[in-house]
């Protein structure tokens, strides 16, 4: 197979991507975000994926080849993001390995020398200095039976899916906590980016300009390359920098319970004392709605860890309660000065 | 009457759209107990990330050492240190998504399954990890999984997406006297 370079970048989504971005706005009116930062990121411009998947059996999307299979994977991420883009090389020869600064995604019997498990069906692996990204890799776990389609999941895995969501990782996502999005921790029938995915890529990376894009189609022959060692090159030795490790938050919630009137607690508490004060941001989710079944004191989205304390605290009030019982989670969000850490979603159960 | 039928139909859409982990499909609790080969309650003693390998090969590992209180299957007495991959040395870090992340202080309920060989030697890798809290409320100690939400009911692993029971969190006891339960099913009935 002869690597090739190409641009993940289709016209053919456009009217997907449009109706996303219509679905974000309407969505906007009714849900809080949900989406969760690692807090690394890729610098602006391109990050390459060595797709050295192989091929060679027809799949169910008409796909021949598990390359072509994956990259309206990375297409429907470039139709939304701005400051960054996914770029490939096609049929890969490179090597996968780790710590090469290289960018893989392959299909493996092992993760680099350790055992997947027996339940795991695909890992990513990055790595990062400061907060910036140097290298990911995607392993799939050929022991599972993959194939290639589009609606509801089948007993053979869709690998386009999966790796969307796992490309969501390598751009710097976590785990959503809206069951919808594509980077919810579970996969099911959501076999594209939702709004709040797309929230979360432009978060890290920006929207796309206005500029129109150039169009080859999303399973496009890849272009020829002069040669394969136009790859990105072997990431240099890491160098140390400058920048201060940033407090590892985490979250948590007491009592877990609480009934009409009552009160709770979620506490975010760094791993030592913050010498400035930190503001860590939250999301909410669940089925109470805030301002309904309960509210929150100090700033909407926002905890504060004082100078000095190795911890900061939002109160939960329940306001009503209605028969079945309702949970109202709080989710830590990136930001500035801190680093989340697990657990990162803590959750209250409301009940009468 | 309605109720009787909308009920089985809602169960169906339920089981339709239950869903698998993308990166891990979560083991039932069954498959928790009979996959682990070591099943314990520890508090997490030390946690140390060092680089290990060379060349194409070279990445960071992390050791998390527990001071076992509770050993309820296999022999771990004393101290037990989990090998997991990924992990921060200096201003490097190698994340793998889904891997738990121990703090020392930590109070758990492992799963370990493939010591030094998986790259998270837990059954189901997060979901062989549970947290152990104090509730200040009740006063008792309850039992979390991973993302921090409270384990009601052990029946439902691997078979929702999310618990809906109104329940309450079980304490490490009762999850304890659960494995047990499990244990002995299993021991009775080697086969199933």
């Amino acid at each position: 197979m002869t690597p090739s370079h190409f641009r993940f970048d289709s016209r053919a989504y456009r009217s997907v991507t449009g109706l996303l971005v219509l679905l974000f706005f309407v969505g906007g009116l009714f849900s809080t975000r949900a989406y969760v930062l690692e807090g690394p990121k890729w610098p602006n411009g391109s990050v390459t994926m060595q797709l050295s998947l192989g091929g060679g059996q027809a799949l169910s999307d008409g796909n021949t080849n598990w390359n072509s299979a994956v990259v309206p994977a990375l297409t429907m991420w470039n139709q939304v993001m701005g400051a960054a883009q996914l770029g490939g090389v096609m049929n890969s020869s490179a090597a996968v390995a780790q710590g090469d600064g290289v960018n893989s995604m392959a299909f493996a019997s092992t993760f680099f020398g350790s055992s997947f498990g027996s339940n795991t069906l695909a890992i990513t692996g990055y790595s990062y200095s400061g907060s910036t990204m140097r290298e990911a890799d995607i392993l799939f776990n050929n022991a599972w039976t993959w194939d290639s389609y589009r609606g509801p999941l089948r007993s053979a895995m869709d690998i386009q899916r999966v790796a969307l969501h796992e490309l969501g990782h390598v751009l710097g996502l976590g785990h959503s906590t809206l069951s919808t999005a594509i980077m919810y921790a579970y996969v099911g029938n959501t076999d594209a980016l939702t709004p709040d995915d797309i929230a979360g890529a432009q978060a890290l990376y920006g929207a796309p300009s206005g500029t129109p894009t150039p169009t080859p189609s999303a399973t496009a022959t890849p272009t020829p390359t002069a040669t394969p060692t136009s790859t990105p090159s072997v990431t240099p030795s890491p160098t140390p920098t400058a920048t201060p490790s940033a407090l590892a938050v985490s979250l948590s919630a007491a009592p877990t319970s609480v009934r009409s009137g009552g009160t709770a607690v979620f506490t975010v508490t760094a791993s030592t004392a913050a010498s400035s004060s930190i503001t860590v941001n939250y999301s909410m989710s669940g089925n109470a709605i805030l301002g309904s079944a309960y509210s929150l004191d100090g700033t909407p989205g926002q905890i504060t860890i004082p100078a000095g304390a190795s911890s900061g605290a939002v109160t939960l009030t329940v306001l009503t309660a209605g028969k079945r019982s309702k949970t109202a989670s709080m989710t830590l969000q990136s930001g500035a000065g801190y680093s989340v850490s697990t657990p990162t979603r803590a959750s209250v159960s409301i009940r009468r | 009457m309605k109720i009787k039928y909308l009920l089985p139909l809602a169960l169906t859409a339920i089981s339709l759209t239950c869903a698998t982990a993308t990166t891990v499909i979560p083991p039932t609790f069954e498959q928790l107990v009979r996959q682990a080969e070591l099943i314990f309650q520890g508090s997490v003693t030390d946690v140390r990330s060092v680089w290990e390998g060379e060349g194409a090969q070279r990445h960071i590992e992390t050791y998390v050492t527990f001071q076992v209180g509770d050993a309820i299957k296999g022999s771990s007495v004393g101290t037990y240190t989990i090998q997991m991959l990924g992990g921060t040395v200096g201003d490097d870090t190698l994340v793998i998504t889904d891997a738990p992340k121990f703090q020392v202080g930590d109070h758990d309920i492992l799963f370990v399954e493939h010591n030094g060989q998986q790259f998270v030697p837990l059954v189901g890798i997060m979901y062989g990890r549970f947290r152990v809290q104090h509730d200040e409320q009740t006063g008792r100690d309850i039992v979390l999984n991973n993302e921090g939400e409270p384990v009601r009911d052990v029946t439902k692993f691997g078979r929702e997406e999310e618990s809906v029971s109104a329940a309450e969190a079980i304490s490490p006891d009762q999850f304890k006297s659960a494995v047990k339960n499990q244990l002995q099913a299993q021991a009775d009935h080697p086969a199933q």
